[in-house]
């Protein structure tokens, strides 16, 4: 289930070829998943970027107005593309590597942390 | 506490050259950004270095290149230690600066140190600002250039001047459509259920998947007014400054400020300004930071010049 309420996905989204920068480099693929659904990512490459070339602009929905929010800023700065990753809350998205198997939910207001393992 | 001779702040194109002018010295000089590699915004404005090396010692190219061959020069220094991946937040008396990485964090003592930390993107707000597909000029380089990921398709460009001329130019290349260019958030919406789907300006309504916010940048002095500093809003040089000598040095003895954090800069400025703060922060002598200080002169441009000129830390200003 993608929780992102929208019914356009924007497709097409990786830039493989650049006229200055080359072809993109192949590097190791790995798998994320964002809210329960499986996704290709690129390793090393940020999380947001991961969900964008996939076609996901919404990272999470404001505490009281509930409205959406996706990367603003795209250096760390504004807070704006926060996530649940991997149970933590208030990831910055824009800035945070994929990494194997790694566990993107949607972050609703300020969240919520998961029953703390015995 | 570790000590080194100078640590410089930001590793963009002023800080390495900073960086290089001090390692020629022998100091013990740290170079420290919050990146995975050195570069800074060559990395993401990649059509600068095109055509002009800007006084920066590789050949021209695209800016990661340029960025990767300034990185092998900086590693051929056994006096240099870079790190990257290192968030340096707080600056203290006597000049201590605080770093925090993934899994370490200090403090360290510089006999200078040097803030090459660049600007952010100034980004005035407007009815629908906040809807993704919506971000500034930077975001959207990062996104096309670093991260290989096209935002939207369809673009509207918010803002005039080089930094929306230099976007637009990217997107081209980048074979995506440029629906609308505006100036101003005058009489200007974006809009869209949970993602941006138009832009309206006046009564007139454009379809675009992404909107980038290219009104310029401000300079991001932060640490030197964290140290006291003394600076003043100056809009010609885009934001707060701090106050500087003719080194580059604030009102904190010993903490340089070099670079678009002292003011939005061409890039053959930003070079030339980091060798000068480089040069005065390992303690070269007059002779040779006059002819730093002269270089400078002849590549800066003309209204920052007069605007830093204003600025000028004095004595008068700096009463001890
Ligand atoms: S988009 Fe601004 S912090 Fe991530």
């Amino acid at each position: 289930m993608t929780d992102s309420g929208d019914s356009t996905v924007i497709r097409g989204r990786r830039l493989n070829d650049h006229e200055l920068l080359g072809p993109l480099p192949d590097v190791e693929p790995v798998e994320i998943t964002v809210d329960g659904q499986s996704f290709r990512a690129r390793s090393g490459e940020p999380i947001a970027a991961a969900l964008m070339a996939n076609g996901i602009d919404i990272c999470r929905a404001m505490p009281e107005s509930g409205e959406s929010r996706g990367v603003f800023c795209g250096v760390g700065r504004c807070s704006d593309c926060l996530m649940i990753v991997d149970g933590v809350l208030n990831v910055r998205t824009c800035v945070t590597p994929v990494t194997e198997g790694m566990r993107v939910e949607t972050q609703h207001g300020l969240g919520q942390w998961e029953d703390s393992q015995p | 506490m570790r000590t080194v001779d100078v640590a410089i702040v930001g590793a963009g194109p002023a800080g390495i050259s900073a960086a290089l002018a001090t390692a020629e010295t022998g100091a013990r000089t740290l170079l420290i950004d919050e990146n995975p590699a050195v570069g800074g915004h060559l990395h993401w404005r990649i059509s600068q270095t095109l055509t002009d090396n800007a006084g920066l010692p590789v050949a021209t190219g695209p800016g990661p290149q340029v960025a990767a061959e300034l990185e092998t020069l900086l590693a051929s220094f056994s006096n240099l230690t870079l790190s990257l991946n290192t968030v340096a937040w707080g600056l203290f008396e006597d000049r201590v600066l605080a770093l925090a990485s993934e899994d370490h964090a200090e403090e360290l003592q510089a006999d200078a140190i040097i803030l090459t930390t660049g600007s952010t993107d100034i980004a005035a707000p407007f009815p629908g600002w906040t809807l993704p597909g919506v971000l500034t000029a930077r975001a959207a380089q990062t996104f096309l250039h670093v991260h290989r990921v096209l935002p939207g398709h369809h673009w509207a460009i918010l803002g005039e001047g080089e930094d929306a001329d230099e976007l637009a130019g990217d997107l081209a290349r980048c074979g995506v459509e440029i629906v609308v260019r505006h100036g101003s958030v005058d009489n200007f919406r974006a809009s869209g259920t949970n993602r941006l789907a138009h832009v309206e300006i006046d009564d007139d309504v454009y379809e675009v998947d992404a909107l980038a916010i290219a009104m310029g940048r401000q300079p991001d002095a932060e640490l030197a007014f964290q140290a006291q500093a003394r600076g003043a809003f100056v809009r010609a040089l885009g934001g707060y400054t701090p106050f500087r000598d003719l080194n580059g040095q604030t009102s904190e003895v010993g903490v340089y400020v070099a670079g678009d954090a002292a003011g939005i800069a061409t890039l053959p400025e930003l070079v030339a300004e980091g060798q000068l703060a480089g040069k005065a922060a390992a303690g070269a002598s007059d002779a040779e930071l006059t002819r730093a200080q002269g270089l400078l002169n002849t590549v800066a441009n003309r209204p920052r010049r007069e605007a830093i000129e204003r600025s000028r830390l004095t004595d008068s200003l700096n009463p001890s």
